[in-house]
């Protein structure tokens, strides 16, 4: 077994490790972490930064030996992504001029060289670059290695996007079966109370049309009690002797007659009244 | 059968109860046109028939339902206070089934007649008590 065949099975172990490790991420903090914890033992750089391009926006992680920065809030991209973007062709060069943040990774004077890759992932766009030099040399056969972590690492990228935006969706939901459940409430207590003034408005209904049949039937009876009077008398008129008539018949009569018209005229007032209350309400 | 009807009409003592004087007085004529009655005494103040009750006997008893003070029904419970075996003709002019429903189950209550009462209805009443 030659050398390069020993450090292709000992990166390759390390690269099962560190796929086992980044499945286990909950979050792209996390993920970030791992990948600086467990990527130095698959290449060396001196800077390795992935920066991935959704519709939406840019997230970017930069990985150096001291520290991860993970950035998700439209940061900006360099001169040399922009042109990966466009053109997508690889490129390796001489990187002495100093664009990095120098509180992030110091360009040395060891040969420092800048590599540069574009990957598509249906809608993503991903620019990986990576910044060497003599002491931490990058080198073209860690090539195929760096493309199996980007894969890894934007598989689980999406992954957790997708888990975020889920979770997001369903906090939407519930956010909107709550309030419909809110509404049901709502509207149950509305028709409860319709209900409540529906029955009470009956009630009132039944009230009234007993008062009115009893005052209805108290007229008629009213009204029966004179005139069964009168009949009576025209009843018997003919049987009566020309005394009985003039002393009583007549006066009996005139009496119920009388009577008869004060009930009438009572119930015409009483129903006046009613209508006038109907009329109010 | 017609002849006997004709003696019991005679020999009737009749107590009329309305509190309406004319109403008496038309049934008291109507009697008299149907030759019905041997006594007849009418009352304008029921708690004044229920007190005579006892001396005067009667066999029947035409009694209002609608009156002031105790009406009809009131009339007929106090009766079951005294010794009499008077019977009674509910004389209304209530048409309510009700009021007749509840007068039936006055084993005395023998009829139940509308006002305004005529000779036809006389001569109802007089066959009713013949047939109790």
């Amino acid at each position: 077994m030659d050398i390069s065949s020993i450090k292709y099975r000992i990166t390759y172990d390390a690269f099962s490790k560190f796929s086992a490790s980044i499945s286990k991420a909950e979050d792209i903090e996390t993920l970030a972490e791992i990948v600086h914890k467990k990527s130095k033992y698959l290449f060396d750089y001196k800077l390795l930064r992935i920066a991935i391009n959704t519709r939406e926006k840019v997230t970017v992680l930069n990985f150096t030996a001291e520290t991860a920065i993970y950035c998700d809030d439209n940061p900006s991209l360099y001169a040399y992504e922009l042109e990966l973007l466009d053109n997508q062709i690889p490129f390796c060069r001489k990187q002495e001029e100093k664009i990095f943040d120098a509180q992030v990774v110091q360009v040395t004077n060891m040969n420092p060289l800048l590599w540069g890759w574009h990957f598509q992932y249906n809608n993503l766009n991903v620019c990986a670059s990576i910044l060497a030099d003599d002491s931490k040399k990058f080198v073209k056969s860690d090539i195929e290695i760096l493309t199996l972590l980007v894969d890894a690492v934007i598989t689980k990228f999406k992954e957790l996007q997708f888990k975020k935006e889920l979770e997001h969706k369903n906090q939407n939901l519930k956010e909107a079966f709550l309030l419909i459940e809110k509404k049901n409430i709502e509207i149950s207590r509305i028709v409860d109370n319709q209900k409540t003034i529906i029955a009470t408005r009956t009630r009132e209904l039944l009230r009234k049309n007993y008062k009115l049949l009893k005052i209805s039937k108290l007229n008629a009876h009213n009204v029966r009690e004179p005139l069964s009077r009168i009949l009576g008398i025209v009843e018997i008129i003919d049987h009566l002797t020309t005394e009985e008539l003039h002393s009583e018949a007549l006066a009996y009569l005139k009496e119920s007659a009388q009577e008869l018209d004060c009930t009438l005229q009572q119930i015409i007032e009483m129903s006046t009244k009613e209508i006038d209350n109907f009329a109010l309400e | 059968m017609i002849q006997s009807l004709e003696k019991l009409k005679q020999k009737l003592d009749i107590f009329l109860v309305d509190d309406q004087k004319i109403t008496n007085f038309i049934n008291k004529k109507l009697m008299n046109i149907s030759g019905v009655g041997q006594q007849i005494y009418d009352f304008i103040n029921p708690r004044k028939a229920l007190e005579e009750l006892e001396i005067r006997k009667p066999h029947l008893i035409l009694l209002d339902l609608n009156m002031p003070d105790i009406d009809g029904w009131e009339f007929l419970e106090q009766m079951k206070n005294y010794k009499t075996t008077a019977k009674v003709v509910i004389v209304t002019s209530s048409t309510s089934k009700l009021d007749i429903q509840k007068a039936k189950k006055y084993d005395r209550v023998i009829h139940y007649l509308i006002k305004p009462l005529n000779t036809h209805a006389i001569e109802e009443l007089i066959i009713a008590y013949e047939s109790q």
